[in-house]
């Protein structure tokens, strides 16, 4: 399955955590580890828009994360155009953006003041900052709030700083976990045209979700994962059935909890 | 009451109840770590404070010249026997005084008693007069002096007669200037300790915990930045913060000392020893030069750092920043602990250069050194070091948990 053009290739990957007695209480089981992904595979072609596709505790977030650099997988390994995030992390990060819709910035600092912070850590040269700012600001229409705190602001508008926050260091990859996680109709929007607009600039994007909606407006590919195992992917069009990836969705799902496949 | 009433309080209570005796954290955090604190402060602590050398009460000794008997019998029914000397052994009794020895010398006039009986309050004539010498800066002078100026009053009240003390001599051989500073030393690295703990707490728990909360570690992980550069920036940020706070709040003590002294002078009846303890004029800052605020300055500098380091550990296990000053708040019992075992036990004494050692007590201890300006060098660089090196290994520790899989999860 792995195209010529991939950019970002993920090779079995596998990750469990250990469940302490809380994590076990609630989830309840008695294993003391869980599997969140299982020995996962797919690859993402450059310039495109790659969708994972699961319901809640599917392992969306840990892949996600593991493709980041953020935690290490049991086994596996993912390739970051050309670069293995377990021996190359550094390498990856300074390659990849990466937001989770879960983030919430610190409300007390200003637009500006934050793109500058992750500018210097993310070590931008100075010029270059500015003239990303200015750039990035103008583009996405959140120059009039730059000196405002983002307690200020409207939801849609932090969330379009968060990502441009992420991108300050213009990666070619750029990593989007449930981008649109509670936001309202406005805010959701303004995701799927800050994602569409990246991939007019010739962007990859990794975006995780369960919106099927979502992924059917901007998806290239993308791929049903299901406790922690990739059941489906491949283009959009191919995937879809009639072109509803709803009832595609669902004919794997009923389909695994009737034991037909596993 | 009715019967639904009462129970629907019940259940509201027992509501609250299983809430908190339900979430394990919380019953430790606020039932069971204070009290274990303390309870460790007291069986590790104490004893190892209480082996210092200090003076006690029942060391020092009251000398007299000339005493009549019967005053001498009335100071034995006190506790106090008194110990003779001849008028050329004054000037060395003296000097062992003014040095803090601790000890006492009362003086009294020849035939002391049959001045005091044939005596007239109506002649004009000035009253036989006793002359008591004393130093209020050792350390068991307030005992022996109570008991003396008891014994004394008592005497002259049973023989309906009058005599003075100290009306044109005697009093209290402390130098003034060691008087003030011992004052300074006794109040102010409590509120220093104390202020800087507040502002450690505050900040650092936002800062921590606070960020976990926001689930922006992830973002700070996913630049170049590595976790122990990211555990020293921030223990280095916050302790510049907390040592902020710790002056802010102590200036506002130390400008409002002389004033707090005069109206506690002005609303009691100040005995002699007392007001000599409390002369305004003696409560100064300007005792201090450059160089000792300088060393202050970084005895509190390492001292915030590794308060902070200590904070920023505890508050990584918080979910969230008002659990982790729920966790770190006892601590402040300890810190008060410290700063008040260092205030009664040790003012003024060399103690050994290992005390300097002991993270946080050798804050206290090198504060009131330098307060009563009798620090040694070494000391205040063993505390320094001791501070710096502990928050160095703070921060690595900090490093290592920063890394954990754990801080990625948001609440
Ligand atoms: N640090 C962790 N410790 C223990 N279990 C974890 C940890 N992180 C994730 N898990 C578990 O791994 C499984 C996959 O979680 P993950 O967050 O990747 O799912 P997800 O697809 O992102 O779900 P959601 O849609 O809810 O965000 C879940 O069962 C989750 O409880
Ligand atoms: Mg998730």
């Amino acid at each position: 399955m792995l195209s010529m053009s991939a950019i970002l290739s993920v090779l079995n990957l596998t990750k469990t955590f250990r469940l302490n007695r809380m994590q076990r209480k609630l989830a309840n089981t008695a294993d003391t580890r869980i599997t969140a992904v299982d020995n996962l595979s797919f690859s993402v072609n450059e310039g495109e828009i790659f969708g994972l596709l699961g319901p809640n505790g599917a392992g969306k977030t840990t892949t996600m994360r593991i493709i980041s650099t953020l935690i290490n997988s049991d086994a596996g390994d993912v390739f970051v155009d050309g670069s293995s995030v377990k021996e190359y992390p550094l390498k990856v990060r300074r390659k990849i953006g990466f937001l989770s819709g879960d983030l919430k910035l610190d409300e007390f600092f200003t637009p500006t003041y934050l793109f500058d912070f992750f500018s210097a850590l993310r070590e931008v040269p100075k010029a270059e900052t500015l003239e990303r700012r200015e750039k990035l600001f103008n583009h996405f229409g959140v120059n009039e709030y730059a000196h405002k705190k983002l307690a200020a602001l409207s939801s849609g508008m932090k969330q379009k700083v968060a990502f441009i926050i992420s991108i300050v260091h213009d990666p070619s990859i750029i990593i989007f976990d449930e981008p649109t996680n509670g936001m309202d109709l406005l805010a959701s929007r303004t995701v799927t045209e800050f994602l569409l607009e990246l991939k007019k600039q010739g962007k990859t994007i990794i975006l995780s979700t369960h919106i099927f909606s979502l992924a059917e407006k901007i998806c290239d590919q993308v791929g049903f994962i299901i406790n922690g195992k990739l059941i489906n992917s491949g283009p959009l069009n191919q995937i879809a059935v009639n072109n509803n990836l709803e009832d595609a969705f669902f004919s794997i799902y009923d389909s695994i909890r009737d034991g037909r496949i596993s | 009451m009715n019967f639904a009433v009462k129970n629907k309080i019940l259940l509201v209570a027992k509501k609250e109840w299983d809430r908190f005796f339900g979430d394990r954290r919380m019953v430790i955090s606020a039932l069971i770590f204070p009290g274990v604190m303390i309870y460790i402060v007291y069986a590790f602590f104490v004893p190892l404070i209480m082996d210092m050398p200090t003076r006690k009460a029942k060391d020092s000794v009251v000398y007299a010249i000339n005493p009549p008997p019967v005053i001498q019998s009335i100071l034995e029914h006190t506790g106090i026997t008194l110990t003779l000397i001849s008028e050329n052994e004054k000037e060395s009794v003296l000097e062992g005084i003014a040095e803090r020895s601790g000890n006492f010398l009362i003086v009294f006039p020849q035939d002391f008693i049959e001045k005091v009986v044939v005596y007239d309050v109506r002649s004009g004539e000035v009253a036989p007069e006793i002359l008591l010498y004393y130093n209020s800066l050792s350390g068991s002078f307030a005992e022996h002096y109570g008991r003396i100026l008891t014994a004394l009053a008592a005497y002259e009240s049973s023989i309906a007669k009058k005599f003075d003390v100290n009306r044109t001599a005697g009093g209290d051989m402390a130098d003034t200037g060691a008087v003030g500073r011992h004052l300074i030393a006794i109040v102010l690295p409590v509120f220093l300790l104390v202020f800087i703990f507040h502002g450690a707490m505050a900040v650092t728990t936002e800062a921590i915990t606070g960020e976990k909360e926001r689930g922006t570690f992830a973002t700070i992980f996913i630049t170049s930045l590595t976790p122990i550069e990211l555990a020293a920036g921030k223990i280095f940020g916050l302790s510049i913060q907390s040592f902020l706070c710790g002056i802010s709040g102590t200036l506002g003590i130390a400008l409002s000392l002389p004033k707090l002294v005069d109206s506690l002078a002005s609303g009691f009846p100040m005995q002699d020893g007392m007001s000599a303890l409390l002369n305004l004029n003696t409560i100064s800052m300007n005792q201090y030069s450059v160089v000792d605020f300088c060393i202050l300055a970084l005895v509190l500098l390492s001292t915030a750092c590794i308060i902070v380091t200590i904070i920023s550990i505890i508050a990584i296990y918080a979910r969230t920043a008002k659990e982790a000053q729920l966790l770190v708040s006892p601590m402040i019992i300890v810190f008060l602990f410290i700063s008040c075992l260092n205030m009664f036990y040790n003012q003024g004494n060399q103690i050994a250069i290992y005390y300097y050692f002991i993270p946080i007590y050798n804050s206290a201890q090198s504060m009131s050194d330098i307060f009563n300006q009798s620090y040694a060098l070494n000391q205040i660089i063993a505390t320094i070091t001791t501070n710096i090196f502990a928050g160095a290994i703070g921060c690595f520790v900090l490093s290592r948990l920063l890394k954990t899989e754990k801080m990625l999860i948001t609440s």
